[in-house]
């Protein structure tokens, strides 16, 4: 139990100071950059205002001190919920992100539970006929539909199925009024889906399939195999059982990898997320709305690694102790 | 003990997941109730631009606003300035003054009263607020008095008279009982506006990326027959296209080359209007280069090959462009176009004024070589595409203009200049804020004495003869010494569904072809 | 002095000499990735000497054959302005391959860098450094891009490389610290280090050649992630500016083809992209031995 406190505290500092030096050094990349953030608030409007009238409006802005103290502000006005005015918006960048949240939660985690479900059932396909022409043809598709760069995909899929067939929906999260409509949304989710699962899912399928090939070799096996146990058998029921922690350690680390890929999918598919917004606002230099969107990615990939990694050392105890701070 | 902490790690997890969605089910299950009555039998989906704030002062060149919001005066189909707020105006020549006399109908979309506070309301910010980032405060700037004898009557003096006038009192008025004391350029009302216009704000959906505007069923006016509008906000030209394409969008303005792709198709149908809408490279002419090289920037126009231009990027959907005001009543002087495509005048023409080829092929004068950078859109496909013909076919000339794409526009980089668009498409004074030196909307910081006097000289004469006479001198003299390589007119192209009726292409467009909803009251869509 | 007691003598005495058995060609060549390294040779060599192979100038714009399918002239058509595909993906690899190249090289050197001083240095500083490899590693490098990308305005060749490079090394580092990790022990590391050898002379004399099939899988994976990196960003509008052709950026020119059934605008970058990816992932593997294992027991 104290170790559990322990490891709680440790992992809730170890996010805390990412956090931080995450917002730091986003806030310090921006500040330094070129462009002015006050033409971006004001945009041709800045002509015409006096010297004054800018110093005014810098300082209205936070704009017109030195780099630490702007971050002190942010940091401050931060802890109460308030994470500074977008520039292209111009409202708070909050309520700018919150309403795209849901979207790219929804994309991300489906694609996310699709990609290991699937890459799971393909390793465990491809271990079964290992070295046949099936699984090599199988590892030959899906290293090509790896390499096929993600937007080009897509931009390919929308042609065949929006453009030429028909039959899906090109662009949006949801028809006019059908917010709430699940079959709407899955059909706007369709595209977007197969764009993520072919350029992520035989990343972690084939390293999936070499961790269960070495199961495969181990003396157990073979014990199983006196027993009378079938192929399958053996591999969904023992050699699965063992390669779980190395499938949730990939899981974890592979929450950065799948989270930019919904970025590109985002902008292909028009789709209104937080990475189309972070694209958006890294082009107009509305760094607020880029912070925050970064800040937002990052927290859920910090959650996301602490999960996984409880969720570890609970199916492995050979993890306890050692996973404390291996994230 | 272990195993209870990951179960509730995870569920931890699950549990903030549900939660961040949680604002957009809720929202969701609000509009449900109204979705489940939404009949789209009666609703226009258009695909228009990506949109960050509602607010006629902010955003005078687009589509919405003008939806909502209404003026004192509204543009008829000719482009002529009529009543609307106001029920008659009066001018008085020796006072220059203008007496509106307000309808007393007009309720405001929240149902409060509309009155001559509110019209006071929205030119005192217009002719006073420093900080408002708006780019037409010069239109303004001939009013001196604006009062409110009584609550239905507002009168405006002026300095001088100013022949467009009328024209500009076209500005949609806000409600002076939801933003006295607010600051304009942030306030939260920019995204859910209130007005007195045809439509209705109803809601702005980002999570898919939709504006929902209803009919203003007491508009004082005609009242729209189509029910609702489905603003989608699209962020470039190809998913127009596409969400046309595949029936995700009824209306949408397309560039000339993707309209093209519809032509032929029963189910679609185009309306091809004329816009008074250039694109040219426009100079900056306090930046280091051309503060020096002023002098060569009209001669750049014999290298060039418009008509090629106009026939490959807009599809051979345009108009070779001589002048700003040239597809306007008071301008069109063809006098002004001194330019024709002619590399060997061309050559003539730098030798004259001092280039000498060098042996990179570029000209060089006083040791500088003809060097110059053009920011571009990078959304804006024809205009990207444009800057690049012009760059290649410059560049075969012997003048290097290098293409950089930007997102939005910045004025502080140092770029050399930029791809313009611009449209005159009501009263020709609508240049004289981008061309009057220091004017509000001059960019490109252009500066003439002889243009200065002549803009002026129009803006405040009346009889429409000597204007035309005036600014046909105006052409001329801008022709002498352009700020901006002029390339093309565009058409502007809409497609839609071939069950929208109604649009009417006898108005000249605005730039980017906006105010093609001038009479949607008229519009129906039939599925 | 012989000892003539302790001679070996047997019927058929005789000195066991191995010959050094001459190996055919086929045998050298066998495991070599061959047919990816023809292609990627070919495709390399292509782009090096694109002047000679393209036979129109890849940044005009020929007005006369507007969309023209492939042909004689154009051997892989035109797009929508007139300019000529097939010359384009010669000059446009060569930029693409380029920075792939630059990012893969920064990339390696701070990986490995990073990597050696970390697995070499004490346990804490080295925890220190792996969380920082981890936390900057867990922002979605796409994310980290687009800020940089933001910031500093990279649109030339080695700034964008840069750009990838400084945020791909993070994955390097931790696979040469795990390296470093096992073999810094090791009795030649502790010699050398006994007999007062730098960091540096350690680093390139004994480090770097004991881990270098692992660390060459993951450099030349990363050239291929660099390209694509690239072309991604051109597709968002944050890459190269529109004068220089890259892979990427004609990709991006695919968006607009869509409606115009234009198909081989969109179908011969890519295929040049996805095939030269596929060669240097075939390469890249004959680097990483294959353990050989043994026989499956199922």
């Amino acid at each position: 139990m104290q170790h559990l406190g322990k490891a709680i505290g440790k992992n809730l500092l170890l996010f805390l100071a990412a956090m931080f030096i995450l917002s730091f050094v986003v806030f310090a990349l921006a500040r330094l950059a070129p462009g002015d953030p006050l033409q971006s608030f004001y945009g041709d409007a800045l002509e015409q205002m006096t010297a004054s009238e800018q110093a005014a409006a810098r300082a209205r802005l936070g704009l017109d001190q030195g780099l630490v103290v702007q971050y002190v502000q942010w940091f401050l006005h931060a802890l109460h919920g308030d994470f500074g005015i977008s520039l292209k918006y111009k409202m708070p960048a909050l309520q700018v992100i919150a309403p795209l949240l849901g979207n790219t939660l929804l994309l991300g985690l489906i694609a996310y539970i699709l990609v290991f479900v699937f890459a799971t059932l393909l390793a465990v396909f491809c271990a079964l006929h290992e070295e046949d022409l099936l699984d090599r043809l199988i590892c030959k598709i899906c290293t090509v539909a790896y390499y096929i760069p993600s937007f080009w995909l897509g931009i390919v899929l929308i042609l065949i199925f929006s453009i030429q067939l028909g039959w899906l929906p090109s662009s949006g999260a949801y028809d006019v009024g059908k917010a709430n409509d699940l079959f709407n949304r899955i059909q706007h989710l369709v595209l977007p889906l197969i764009v993520m699962l072919s350029s992520h899912l035989w990343y972690y399928a084939y390293m999936i399939r070499n961790k269960l090939l070495d199961e495969l070799r181990k003396d157990y096996v073979l014990l199983a195999k006196s027993k009378g146990l079938t192929r399958r058998q053996i591999v969904w029921r023992h050699c699965l059982r063992n390669v779980a922690p190395t499938i949730v350690s990939i899981m974890a680390i592979s929450i950065p990898h799948i989270t930019g890929g919904t970025v590109i999918v985002e902008a292909v598919f028009s789709y209104p997320g937080i990475g189309n917004l972070a694209v958006e606002s890294a082009k107009y230099h509305d760094y607020n709305l880029l912070m925050l969107s970064v800040l937002i990615t990052g927290a859920l990939v910090f959650l996301g690694s602490f999960a996984a990694q409880a969720i570890n050392e609970q199916i492995d105890p050979r993890m306890k102790g050692n996973g404390v701070i291996k994230w | 003990m272990k195993k209870f902490f990951a179960w509730f790690l995870s569920a931890a997890l699950c549990v903030s997941l549900c939660a961040c969605s949680a604002p957009t089910s809720e929202t969701s299950t609000a509009n449900a109730e109204t979705s489940k009555s939404e009949d789209l039998s009666n609703t226009l989906v258009y695909a228009g631009e990506s949109e960050s704030t509602i607010n006629p002062l902010l955003n005078n060149h687009e589509e919405l606003p003008d939806l909502i919001f209404s003026g004192l005066m509204k543009y008829d189909a000719n482009g002529q300035p009529v009543p609307d707020l106001a029920e008659s105006y009066d001018f008085d020549e020796s006072t220059l003054t203008y007496t509106f006399h307000l309808r007393q109908d007009v309720l405001w979309h929240d149902g409060e009263p509309f009155d001559a506070e509110d019209v006071v309301f929205t030119y005192e910010a217009l002719t006073s607020d420093k900080t408002l980032s708006s780019s037409i405060t010069s239109n303004y700037e001939d009013i001196r008095t604006i009062d409110s004898p009584d609550a239905y009557t507002v009168v405006f003096t002026l300095d001088q008279y100013s022949a467009a006038i009328l024209d500009y009192f076209t500005m949609g008025i806000l409600p002076e009982h939801l933003l006295r004391g607010e600051d304009l350029n942030t306030c939260a009302f920019n995204q859910a506006p209130i007005g007195t216009g045809r439509y209705r704000f109803v809601e702005w959906d980002s999570a898919g990326g939709m504006i929902k505007l209803e009919r203003n069923t007491d508009y004082y006016g005609k009242v729209p027959n189509i029910e609702r509008i489905i603003y989608r906000t699209v962020s470039d030209e190809t998913a127009k296209a596409t969400m046309l394409r595949s029936g995700e969008a009824d209306l949408a303005w397309l560039n000339a080359n993707y309209a093209h792709q519809f032509e032929g198709d029963e189910a679609y149908r185009s309306w091809d209007f004329s816009t008074a809408d250039y694109r040219g490279v426009a100079m900056d002419m306090s930046s280091d280069f051309w503060a020096q090289n002023a002098d060569s920037i009209g001669v750049l126009n014999y290298a060039l090959d418009k008509q090629a231009i106009i026939d490959s990027v807009l599809n051979g959907q345009g108009e070779i462009a001589y002048s700003p005001i040239q597809l306007n009543p008071l301008g069109s002087n063809p006098d002004a176009d001194l330019y024709p495509y002619d590399l060997q005048r061309f050559a003539q023409e730098m030798e004259a004024l001092g280039w000498v080829m060098g042996s990179d092929g570029l000209y060089e004068r006083n040791g500088q070589t003809f060097h110059f950078t053009v920011q571009t859109r990078e959304y804006e496909e024809e205009r990207v595409d444009i800057a690049n013909l012009v760059s290649s076919m410059l560049r075969k000339a012997g003048v290097d203009m290098e293409v950089v794409l930007v997102t939005s526009f910045d004025w502080n980089a140092g770029y050399d200049g930029f791809l313009a668009g611009y449209a005159t498409q009501f009263d020709p004074d609508m240049i004289y804020s981008q061309f009057v030196s220091n004017a509000s909307g001059n960019t490109m910081h252009y500066s003439n004495a002889e243009v200065d006097r002549l803009l002026n000289e129009g803006r405040h004469t009346q009889s429409p003869d000597q204007r035309k006479e005036i600014y046909g001198q105006f052409e001329e003299v801008y022709a002498q010494a352009p700020g901006i390589l002029l390339v093309a007119y565009l058409d502007g192209n809409y497609v839609g569904i071939s069950g929208v009726d109604g649009l009417d292409t006898t108005r000249v467009l605005e730039h980017h072809s906006v105010g093609v909803m001038w009479n949607i009251e008229e519009w129906t869509i039939n599925r | 002095m012989v000892n003539d007691s302790f001679r070996l003598v047997g019927s058929e005495y005789r000195i066991h000499q191995p010959q050094p058995k001459k190996q055919s060609l086929r045998q050298r060549l066998k495991g070599l990735p061959l047919l990816s390294m023809t292609i990627f040779l070919f495709i390399v060599l292509g782009c090096i000497f694109a002047g000679q192979l393209a036979n129109h100038d890849p940044t005009d714009f020929y007005l006369q054959n507007l969309n023209e399918a492939p042909g004689k002239e154009f051997f892989f058509g035109t797009d929508s302005l007139g300019r000529d595909i097939y010359s384009m993906i010669w000059y446009g690899g060569r930029i693409s391959l380029t920075i792939g190249l630059l990012g893969t090289a920064i990339i390696a050197v701070i990986g490995i860098l990073w990597g050696c001083i970390s697995g070499t240095a004490s346990e804490r500083v080295d925890s220190i450094m792996m969380r920082i490899t981890e936390i900057c590693g867990s922002i979605p490098s796409l994310l980290f891009v687009l800020i940089l990308s933001a910031a500093f305005q990279a649109n030339d060749i080695l700034s964008l490389s840069i750009v990838i490079g400084v945020t791909g090394w993070f994955g390097l580092a931790r696979i040469v610290r795990s390296e470093v990790r096992q073999i810094r022990n090791s009795e030649y590391v502790l010699y050398a280090r006994c007999c007062n050898g730098s960091f540096l002379h350690v680093t390139i004399q004994h480090l770097i050649p004991n881990f270098l099939s692992p660390v060459m899988f993951a450099l030349v994976s990363s050239i291929g992630s660099c390209i694509t990196l690239e072309s991604s960003l051109s597709f968002l509008g944050l890459g190269l500016p529109i004068s220089s052709i890259s892979w990427g950026s004609m990709l991006s020119l695919a968006n607009r083809a869509l409606l115009s059934n234009t198909w081989w605008v969109i179908v011969f970058p890519g295929l040049f992209l996805v095939v030269t990816l596929m060669c240097l992932t075939n390469i890249g593997s004959f680097f990483r031995k294959s353990a050989n294992r043994k026989p499956s027991n199922l």
